[in-house]
């Protein structure tokens, strides 16, 4: 999964996501380049604020178990009536999604204690 | 006198934005002005010049801690961001003193908004938009009406939360049944008067139906994708309970990357805690 960093942010032997394009488009760097230090400076010379990169630690799950998920999906379907159309608007369900799951553990935990 | 009449009769008296916007708006007219003529406009307010430097050093614009002075957040954000950047900080300070309503505070507004704010910027950056300037604060105001209802009508706003909770409907929807008139018109008036540009005014008023008549603006779209998609993520709270379903054709203006709102989700939530901070504290 790509991750939106700032030049800033940017480190040493990170590798590009996605590629680095001009305001006309033009592609500056391509994509899966490995970046080093000198790129801070030429990215932000050429006016990039942001650029994505390759996730190495990819962000720990958290496991849920498909009860948990179930019930969520159960009290979301007030909250969101509509079924998804494109992978953007799947993308918001499963915002959502995990943010429900959260409150449902949160139950769970309150309950055992 | 009817709820939108009301609305309308304390807009005509709503207090006009601060001597330091005014001062700035009116020094950029100036095709010569300077960062440094400027600079010393806005150091006037000591209290204000530092909010903005804390607000110029937020991890969204990229600069984190590097920008000391406000000639430096001139030259590196532009003139048009700074003065942007006091007109929302302006706007947070005069919508801020309304009390709570059935659990909905103009602080937890003002949060949903900041996060509307900070993640339709990163929108616009996605997209390659070349100005940007206006993205931050086109989140930033979008639910402006809202706080103007709850700041000047807050019996007739309980009954709509209520009717929200009751029939589970949009705010919007409960809006014009109960005051038959919405947040986005409301708010779009107030814009008005406040001679905002026409791109800010859209967005007030378009926010919900993410175009206008037929027109492709991508401030308005992405708006309506950050405003949603940080209804999902329970950034702060706009007094909606349900998810509205996106305008299909914004993801068509929009052309954004693929995996994009998983992408920045992290970030976003990171940005949103520390701008809140920023941006709420005395």
């Amino acid at each position: 999964m790509p991750k939106l960093i700032t030049i800033r942010e940017l480190k040493e032997g990170m590798e590009l996501a996605v590629p680095v394009r001009n305001k006309f488009s033009q592609v500056l760097l391509t994509e899966n380049t490995k970046l080093e230090e000198s790129h801070r400076k030429i990215l932000l010379l050429w006016g990039i604020q942001n650029i994505y990169v390759k996730n190495a630690e990819e962000e720990k799950e958290l496991k849920f178990d498909n009860a948990d998920i179930e019930k969520a999906k159960e009290q979301l379907k007030t909250r969101f009536k509509w079924n998804f159309r494109n992978s953007f608007e799947e993308e918001i369900y499963n915002a959502a999604l995990m943010e429900q799951v959260k409150k449902v553990r949160m139950i769970h935990k309150n309950e055992f204690v | 006198m009817n709820s939108f009449e009301k609305i309308i009769h304390n807009i005509k008296s709503i207090q006009t934005l601060p001597t330091i916007y005014t001062s700035i708006s009116e020094a950029l007219k100036d095709p010569f002005i300077t960062p440094e003529k400027l600079s010393r406009i806005i150091s006037i307010d000591q209290v204000a010049s530092l909010k903005i430097l804390k607000v110029a050093n937020s991890p969204f614009y990229g600069f984190r801690g590097s920008i000391e002075t406000i000639s430096q957040a001139i030259l590196y954000l532009g003139f048009d961001e700074v003065k942007n950047i006091i007109f929302a900080l302006s706007v947070v300070n005069i919508f801020s003193k309304g009390g709570t309503n059935l659990g909905l505070k103009p602080a937890d507004l003002w949060r949903h908004s900041i996060g509307v704010g900070i993640a339709t910027r990163l929108i616009g950056n996605a997209i390659g938009e070349k100005e940007l300037e206006n993205y931050f604060l086109a989140g930033i105001i979008h639910d402006i009406g809202e706080l103007l209802f709850l700041e000047f009508i807050p019996g007739e706003y309980k009954s709509v939360l209520e009717l929200v909770i009751k029939k589970n409907c949009t705010i919007r929807e409960a809006e014009t049944e109960i005051l038959g008139t919405d947040h986005c018109k409301a708010g779009q008036i107030l814009a008005e008067k406040w001679k905002l540009p026409t791109s800010l005014q859209d967005v007030i008023l378009f926010h919900h139906d993410g175009i206008k008549d037929n027109q492709r603006s991508k401030l308005i779209a992405s708006v309506h994708v950050a405003d949603i998609f940080v209804l999902a993520l329970e950034l702060g709270n706009s007094g909606d309970i349900i998810i509205p379903e996106p305008n299909f054709d914004v993801w068509e203006i929009l052309q954004l990357p693929k995996d994009f709102l998983t992408s920045i989700k992290k970030k976003l939530i990171d940005d949103y805690k520390q701008t809140v901070r920023i941006m709420l504290s005395e």
